[in-house]
């Protein structure tokens, strides 16, 4: 016998529609995860273009290579209202625009041309956006090299005339061949209402050119899931628009979930840096065992059993970089777990787990309804016996 | 004889979608013919056959 053989649940990032992602093991359906978003949104498809994926259909994104990956993202607006197709929606300044003349990273010719049309002093696009005063935005568009010799982005706090963020090159994030997706994160100041967002060269050169498209605006919510990075691509035509948050949740696992004993196991990038994350293996309110992130100190793992947290507060590795494996291994007086090929914590005074475990939702709780999980899931593995140490070890490597 | 032998096992192979084979190849064969009959799509076979024959390697 083997893992593939042993494997209760084995959900992948390989299939999906709208409401499904279908997970290999078992072949009967029973373990397919159902996906709520109310909104479409955008993946990078295999082909490496972003494409919109249908409402509540997975998110099944290249971004990090040849091979997809789950994406589960927070609410989020765009405030722009032209994403491409500028001058539209309030584009102004020196450059000159040759919209819809570049085929973007869609496939489509949706793309920019920013000119420099004079060669004064400094060539540049702004667009003014409202804001609120003391919160953060992250800013991103798509580049690719012309014959501009440099590229600035720079953002202006209209109340008081100063920068926020000073003239910055991103030259070197781009080439002349591929999309490069730039962002960069700011707070206003306590006073500012409004900002000027600019885009060019403040070098100049006349008729020297660079290529954007998709540009977006994200403001960070304050307190929950504050992980400033750019989220996928939300394409506004006309006014601002939000995507919903993803989630997933399945019941009726108990079957298929070692229910006093087993091994839950996760390949995932979490996204760091917000508040408390989970994916949780649940038997009800008062009993769960959860894979997830502090606001603070690093991975979280938990067993809650009984009403009482028995928390394993797992600081120490901090938080891992890029994708990492994580195994749990839940037997009464015998929990572990792994880390990339590691035990990296043991705890023997878990007395019972007997308990209905039947649910796995991309949260904590008896639904998953708080300490929502967000970030990218490769892998979700089910044993319903615990694994020996050269499993664990073999698994997680 | 062998040929009958031969045959029934052309046979078995191609109404498995790779039955009696590698179980990696028929485990998604199986996965994919289930999503295409449900209306979903799979895609990155290449990929899910990596992450399961690392699975069926470990014993």
């Amino acid at each position: 016998m083997t893992l593939l053989d042993d494997a209760k649940i084995i959900t992948t990032a390989n299939a999906g529609k709208a409401g499904t992602l279908y997970s290999v093991k078992p072949d009967s359906g029973l373990a397919d995860l159902g996906i709520t978003r109310a909104t479409t949104a955008t993946r990078v498809n295999p082909s490496g273009n972003i494409e919109s994926v249908a409402v509540n259909e997975p998110q099944l994104d290249y971004s990090d290579g040849s091979c997809p990956s789950f994406l589960v993202e927070p609410q989020r607006t765009n405030l722009f209202t032209y994403s491409t197709g500028m001058p539209s929606g309030g584009w102004a300044g020196t450059a000159t625009y040759n919209a819809n003349t570049v085929v973007g990273p869609d496939g489509t010719t949706t793309g920019n041309l920013i000119e420099d049309p004079s060669g004064g002093a400094s060539v540049a696009a702004y667009n003014v956006m409202s804001v609120s005063a003391s919160t953060t935005y992250t800013f991103s568009f798509y580049a690719k090299r012309g014959t501009m010799t440099d590229m600035n982005y720079s953002i202006l706090d209209m109340q008081i005339f100063s920068y926020i963020v000073g003239v910055t090159s991103f030259y070197s994030q781009t080439n002349s061949s591929t999309w490069s997706r730039i962002s960069v994160t700011f707070t206003t100041n306590s006073g500012t209402s409004s900002v000027r967002i600019y885009l060019g060269n403040f070098a100049g050169g006349t008729g020297t050119n660079f290529s954007l498209w998709g540009v977006q605006l994200e403001e960070i919510p304050s307190g929950a899931h504050t992980d400033p990075s750019a989220t996928s691509y939300i394409p506004t035509s006309g006014a601002t628009v939000t995507r919903n948050r993803t989630s997933f949740y399945k019941t009726g696992l108990s079957s298929l979930i070692g229910q006093t004993e087993g091994v839950f196991f996760l390949e995932l990038d979490f996204d760091f840096n917000g508040d408390y994350g989970f994916i949780s293996m649940g038997a009800n309110s008062s009993n769960a065992v959860g894979i997830g992130a502090t606001n603070s100190s690093g991975l979280w793992l938990q067993a809650l059993i009984g009403g009482t947290g028995l928390n394993t507060f797992w600081s120490s590795p901090g938080y891992p970089s890029g994708f990492f494996k994580i195994a749990i291994k839940y037997k009464s007086g015998d929990f572990a777990a792994w880390l990339n090929g590691t035990e990296v914590t043991t705890n023997a005074s878990i007395t019972s787990q007997a308990k209905t475990w039947e649910k796995i939702a991309a949260g904590y709780g008896t639904t998953g309804s708080f300490y929502f999980f967000y970030g990218k899931i490769r892998q979700i593995q089910f044993y319903d016996t615990i694994l020996t140490d050269a499993q664990l070890l073999a698994l997680t490597t | 004889m062998l040929a009958l032998k031969l045959g029934i096992s052309l046979n078995n192979i191609k109404a498995g979608g790779g039955g009696g084979g590698d179980p990696v190849d028929t485990m998604i064969a199986d996965f994919q013919s289930r999503v295409t009959t449900d209306g979903g799509t799979t895609e990155a076979a290449a990929c899910l056959k990596t992450l399961l024959t690392a699975l069926n390697d470990i014993s």
